[in-house]
């Protein structure tokens, strides 16, 4: 039998190349999209109006943030109040339709979830000075329509995957992974309806959650909000 | 939230359409019509073939991956206890996956399975996750169609070693061990020997990664033989990463070899096992990191049917134990010296196993991936409980009948033949699955006249006629008579009925069943009796037919799985028993317009379309709405064509045309055409499920029907009563597409319309079933059951940013409904509960989670009548009717839907009543409470108003069991009891109603007199 040693039959294979440029460039179109860093990196804090639509019932609520100190979600449903409080080292919430009756501490593992919502800029403004990095993870296919997906690891370690629009460039899809009893699910939501407001910035004033929409009816950029708001009384 | 529970309807998501003229300039897709959602029925009760299983302790929960033959990925994070699909984008049949050492998150996937079965199917390359599965990103190796191992170097994690054995049907240089340096963005070829030769295993030693083992095998399948084995095969063996290879022969059998499985102890290195198909085969052992081997003593199960059985696994922590899965599950106590299969209580695990993880953690804990699913054992193999979690079972076909609920037929891959209702209450659940026939299975067709006698087979034609009603099953396979050649079934017999005009002695009607060698026969008579009607219809090529000489290569293997020349499609004209078109594996397509008498090979006419001569003719679909129009399936992979072919005549069979698409993927199984549109199709195919909406010019891959986008779909059939589409896929089970109607009023819509507001189906009062339901222990997976409700359907020709509000106005135009819809682009579906609006409930107290909060989204269902519809999208109004009608069968007459409502009205006006009382009182007691100095009236009046508002409304909660309970509680309680319920109160029961209504007007007159 013939020897068949063994010729290293390289193939220059198809080159992948997930590199950060790539990343970077559909970053910048993005934030291009929505306003330009110039007018996000101003935004400090910020108050939103709106409802959360749930099978024909809307709940109004109010959230207000001041960037990377505090966020306070406050709503009411049937006399129902639903508060949700977060800070950079402590969070509370109050939900008596899930049975919290009274506001109080929230875990170690869902302020962690929860401590990058702080940022109040988008998440993409100057990522890497806050200590997020990103993937480019290719292309995908969602709804019918074609995305770019990358994938950002926050400095909280907290890994979110967004779907750009090709075309717009605008955040369609956000999946992240919600951890329970150590288990690890995945939730998704889905940006519609962008909206130039006053301060020159564009925002989707509907998240489709799946079940529920939270529909914004008033931006409120920069207002005055008083830091004792964050802090559980 | 909790509340959401109570909520009777659900709104759902939608998309958008067009007509034919359209297309062109439209993007369609699947997303467009995403309403229409299969539901998934199982069983996970079988299961199906498993190929891969790993596994990594994440955080103390024991994480797990199962690759399926034909179900994609499954993942787990609680140790089986519940699986999700985690890869249902891609390609579904899964050879091998590895899981970066240390790190859950890094994970590859190697496509295409290399347990080369006849019925095996083909990969299209490597896939990672870095995510723990949520994304994947394709890696290369796309013609490598089929990948046995994945290796991760421990000692630098960038280094990937992939095992090809390549495809099975053809040669190709893309086999041979793969290597990447920089986790998988590039590939360079390691070790390759020839065309026919691929790589089948790989071992990496687990301190020197420099060292490496792999395992050659040349393999060949055609339709009609297997052969494993041959010169090219052979154990190598390299030093030094994979940049030189020497082939090791020491102490290993001379001559041919086939496919060998290699692993080395890695409590002690050195230690090499490996089962090596030869002419006589063996286990072996080496000393010396495989430069030197001897044999072992090995029972037959430690060296059977090597290109089916290619795992042997040691204890991460005994350097003595080994484990062998094959047909049985053997493990060896002294290093593979000796062997045992021997299992104490639990279950047998189903037989023929490809894979196994032993938790490094905790030894003791295994999962084995069997032919029928996923076993785990927490005492190292002595005993074993199935995973009843996972549905991927592999069904070859699928019939309906026609009983209320209809029941759905089909045959599984090596795990029987099995029937199901198609929606059950509480959800289809492994409970509602029963078998009926055993072996592999294939076909099951129940009798068209009598649903109590269903026929089914197991492989080779060995068909049976099951008596439901006795329980007792009867062989009938056709016998070979005097002029017969020896009969030719193929693996997977076609068996058929037809419906006839004949009349029996006793005046009760007759149908046809038909079963086919290369003859087809036909019984009128439940299969008591057959008759010959045809000459032999293959090709009869006797070059075809050598498979008890030759088949299996180096270890024989004749099991019908390559039985050629034989008919593997049947189909009876809808409407003209005379006519019969029979397809053949060799590529004969054969018409009889005489029931046989005369056959006419019309297969020249679909190779003149540019289809390969002598393909395998999958399926042949007879149009029910034109008789000239048929369509025919061809599938040629057996000779390494994986193409898609599907042709259409319009002249009953006498020229052909070609229908092709780019978006095709896959070999062609099924083509199926719309019973009432006859320009809606459906094709099945090796990787998907494809709809064309104009008669086969254009076609869309179905990928928002909830299914996994290459779906490998065999079979599909229409059940003409509730137009659903039931789907066979070859490794995801059975899924159902309720009502195709709303496909066929898209089909026929002018999609440049803003919106469309379809008929709306009239509504015969019902509810789904609510019992019995299965034990909720044996559940298993449990399918979605059928909505029984009033559906309509809207087509949006743009995404609505406002909510789509929907009216419903009763006979005297008076609007009893306020809800809202989905919004999306394209075709929209919102149940209506039959409900009107819920009332007003009287504020304040305590109201969670009881009655009270439940009856503020409830209401009374509406009687029988004419309904009006409207729907509110984007500032224009559209209008439809729907009629709800009785149900007399069921007892839902007009009158007492009519009284029902009538009672839950009166509690509805109760309900508001109270509210407005409570209003006042709440009103007047703000008032008082303002004064600051309370004098009298006043001081009394408001310690009075206040006390009677504690009679009417539950202010605490004591404990969860136990509510305060005051006049609001009762109403609510009754009322919610009448709006929930599905008969009236009797004249007697009806008198509590009047009970509360009295006591509301004593607190009326009690309020009354307070306020004045």
């Amino acid at each position: 039998m013939k020897k068949i040693f063994l010729s290293m039959m390289v193939f220059g294979a198809t080159a992948f190349t997930l590199s950060a440029q790539t990343a970077d460039e559909i970053i910048e179109k993005y934030i291009t999209a929505i306003g330009g860093a110039d007018k996000w990196t101003k935004v400090q804090s910020i108050k939103v109006e709106g409802q959360v639509e749930v099978q024909g019932l809307a709940i109004p609520y109010t959230m207000q943030g001041l960037q990377l100190k505090g966020m306070r979600v406050d709503a009411e449903f049937q006399g129902n109040i639903i508060i949700d409080i977060v800070t950079p080292t402590n969070g509370w919430s109050q939900n008596p339709l899930a049975g919290k009756n009274t506001l109080s501490p929230i875990t170690e593992e869902e302020l962690k979830s929860k401590v990058d919502d702080l940022d109040i800029q988008d998440a993409f403004i100057e990522y890497q000075t806050k200590g997020s990095a990103v993937e480019f993870l290719g292309k995908d296919e969602e709804d019918g329509n074609e995305y770019f997906k990358i994938k950002m690891t926050s400095k909280n370690n907290n890994e979110k995957t967004y779907f750009f629009d090709t075309k717009t460039y605008l955040i369609y899809k956000i999946e992240s992974v919600v951890k329970q009893q150590g288990q690890e699910m995945k939730t998704a939501v889905k940006y519609l309806d962008y909206q130039l407001i006053d301060f020159g910035i564009k925002m989707p004033f509907k998240t489709d959650q799946g079940m529920m929409m939270m529909v914004i009816k008033k931006v409120t950029i920069n207002p005055v909000v008083d830091e004792s708001i964050f802090i559980a009384k | 939230m909790y509340m959401y529970r109570y909520l009777k309807y659900k709104l759902s998501l939608a998309a958008f359409f067009l007509v034919m003229i359209t297309w062109a300039q439209t993007a369609i897709n699947s997303s467009h019509f995403q309403v229409m959602g299969a539901r998934a029925l199982g069983p996970s009760t079988m299961s199906g073939r498993i190929t891969s299983i790993e596994g990594i302790t994440v955080a103390g929960q024991v994480n797990l991956y199962v690759g399926t033959a034909g179900g994609g990925i499954w993942k787990s994070q609680n140790g089986g206890q519940s699986f999700n699909p985690v890869f249902d984008k891609y390609c579904q049949s899964i050879g091998a996956l590895a899981v970066e050492p240390g790190n859950a998150k890094v994970v590859y996937a190697g496509t295409g399975e290399s347990n080369t079965r006849n019925s095996v199917s083909i990969g299209d390359g490597l896939y990672k996750t870095t995510d723990g599965g949520n994304n994947w990103q394709k890696m290369g190796l796309d013609s490598t169609e089929r990948i046995s191992k994945i290796l991760i170097d421990p000692s630098d994690k960038k280094n990937i070693y992939v095992a090809a054995p390549g495809p099975l049907w053809k040669s190709s240089s893309h086999r041979g061990l793969y290597k990447s340096t920089d986790g998988g963005k590039t590939w360079n070829k390691l070790l390759y020997v020839n065309e026919e030769t691929g790589c089948a295993d790989i071992a990496l030693h687990p301190q020197k990664s420099n060292i490496i083992l792999a395992s050659f095998w040349q393999f060949r399948r055609k339709p009609y033989a297997f052969n494993s084995g041959g010169p090219g095969s052979g154990l190598f063996k390299s030093t030094d990463g994979g940049k030189t290879w020497h082939k090791l022969t020491r102490g290993l059998p001379e001559g041919d070899l086939g496919r060998m499985v290699i692993t080395i102890n890695p409590s002690q290195p050195s230690e090499v096992l490996a089962i090596v198909e030869a002419k006589i085969p063996g286990l072996y052992l080496s000393l010396d990191e495989g430069e030197t081997w001897k044999k072992l003593a090995a029972t037959e199960n430690i060296t059977a049917r090597p290109f089916y059985f290619s795992t042997l696994v040691y204890d991460p922590g005994d350097p003595k134990r080994v484990y062998r899965p094959a047909f049985d599950f053997a493990y060896s106590i002294d290093g593979g010296y000796s062997w045992s299969n021997t299992t104490i209580g639990g279950v047998q695990p189903h037989a023929d196993h490809h894979a196994l993880w032993v938790n490094p953690n905790n030894t003791e804990m295994m999962f084995l991936g069997t032919d029928g699913g996923v076993y785990q054992s927490l005492n190292k193999g002595s005993s074993w409980q199935f995973l009843n979690n996972l549905p991927v079972g592999q069904f070859y076909h699928v019939s309906v009948d026609n009983q209320l609920p209809y029941k759905i037929y089909g045959g599984l891959q090596d795990n029987y033949s099995w029937i199901a209702p198609n929606t059950a209450p509480g959800g289809v659940s492994s409970a509602d699955w029963r078998i009926i026939g055993g072996g592999d299975g294939f076909w099951v067709q129940p009798s068209p006249v009598n649903p109590k006698i269903v026929f089914s087979e197991s492989q080779g034609g060995e068909i049976t006629r099951a008596d439901l009603a006795t329980g007792l099953s009867f062989g009938i396979k056709p016998k070979k008579l005097p002029g017969d050649d020896e009969h030719r079934f193929n693996w997977n017999t076609p068996i058929v009925t037809g419906s006839s005009v004949k009349k029996g002695v006793n005046g009760k009607p007759l149908y046809n069943l038909y079963i086919a060698s290369q003859y087809l026969f036909k019984s009128t008579d439940d299969g008591r009796n057959w008759e010959r009607i045809s000459p032999d219809l293959t090709t009869n090529n006797k070059a075809k037919q050598q498979q008890s000489e030759s088949s299996g290569g180096i270890t024989g293997d004749n099991t019908s799985a390559e039985n050629h020349c034989t008919i593997f499609t049947v189909v009876q004209h809808p409407k003209n028993e005379h006519i019969i078109w029979v397809g053949t594996d060799d590529g004969n397509l054969q018409y009889t317009g005489d029931a046989g008498k005369t056959w006419q090979n019309k297969a020249s006419g679909i190779w003149q379309t540019g289809v390969p001569e002598n393909s395998w003719i999958s399926s042949i679909e007879i149009s029910s709405l034109n008789p000239k129009r048929m369509y025919v399936t061809l599938d040629n992979h057996m000779y390494g064509d994986n193409n898609t072919y599907l042709v259409v005549s319009y002249d009953a069979g006498n020229t052909w045309k070609r229908l092709v698409s780019t978006e095709f993927t896959g070999f062609a199984h099924i083509v199926r055409e719309d019973i009432v549109n006859d320009k809606l199709l459906f094709l099945g195919t090796e990787m998907g499920l494809f709809i064309s909406l104009d008669g086969g010019n254009q076609w869309m891959r179905s990928k928002y029907q909830n299914m996994p986008w290459y779906n490998l779909v065999r079979d599909i059939k229409i059940q003409p009563q509730t137009n659903d589409l039931v789907i066979a896929s070859h490794g995801r089970g059975i899924y159902v597409i309720d009502n195709l109607q709303p496909l066929r009023d898209l089909v026929k819509s002018d999609v440049n319309k803003e919106a469309i507001l379809y008929p709306i189906q009239s509504f015969t009062y019902d509810f789904a079933a609510q019992l019995p339901i299965a034990p909720p222990n044996l559940a298993g997976w449990v399918g979605e059951n059928k909505v029984v409700s009033p559906v309509i359907y809207y087509y949006l020709k743009q995404r609505s940013n406002d909510a789509v509000k929907i009216e419903i106005y009763d006979a005297d135009n008076k609007k009893i409904k306020d809800f809202n819809g989905s919004g999306l682009k394209g075709l929209n579906k919102v149940y209506w509960g039959l409900n009107t609006n819920p009332p007003k409930v009287a504020l304040g107290g305590f109201t969670t989670g009881s009655s009270v909060q439940y009856a503020s989204f409830i209401s009374p269902k509406v009687p029988v009548g004419k309904y009006k519809v409207v729907i509110k999208a984007d500032g224009k109004l559209y209008e439809e009717f729907i009629h709800i009608k009785a149900n007399t069968e069921k007892g839902f007459t007009a009158q007492s839907i009519g009284l029902l409502y009538k009672q839950g009205m009166r509690l509805h006006g109760l309900q508001e009543k109270l509210a407005v009382l409570v209003d006042t009182l709440d009103k007047t007691i703000a008032l008082l409470n303002k004064i600051e100095k309370k004098e009298e009236p006043n001081k009394t009046k408001l310690e009075k108003l206040t006390e009677l508002r504690k009679e009417i409304i539950e202010m605490n909660r004591t404990s969860i069991f136990f509510d305060e309970f005051k006049f609001r509680r009762r109403v609510s309680d009754l009322y919610v009891s009448v709006a929930t319920a599905i008969e009236p109160l009797s004249a007697r029961q009806e008198k509590s109603i009047r009970v509360l209504e009295n006591e509301f007007e004593l607190f009326k007159e009690k309020a009354g007199a307070l306020l004045k």
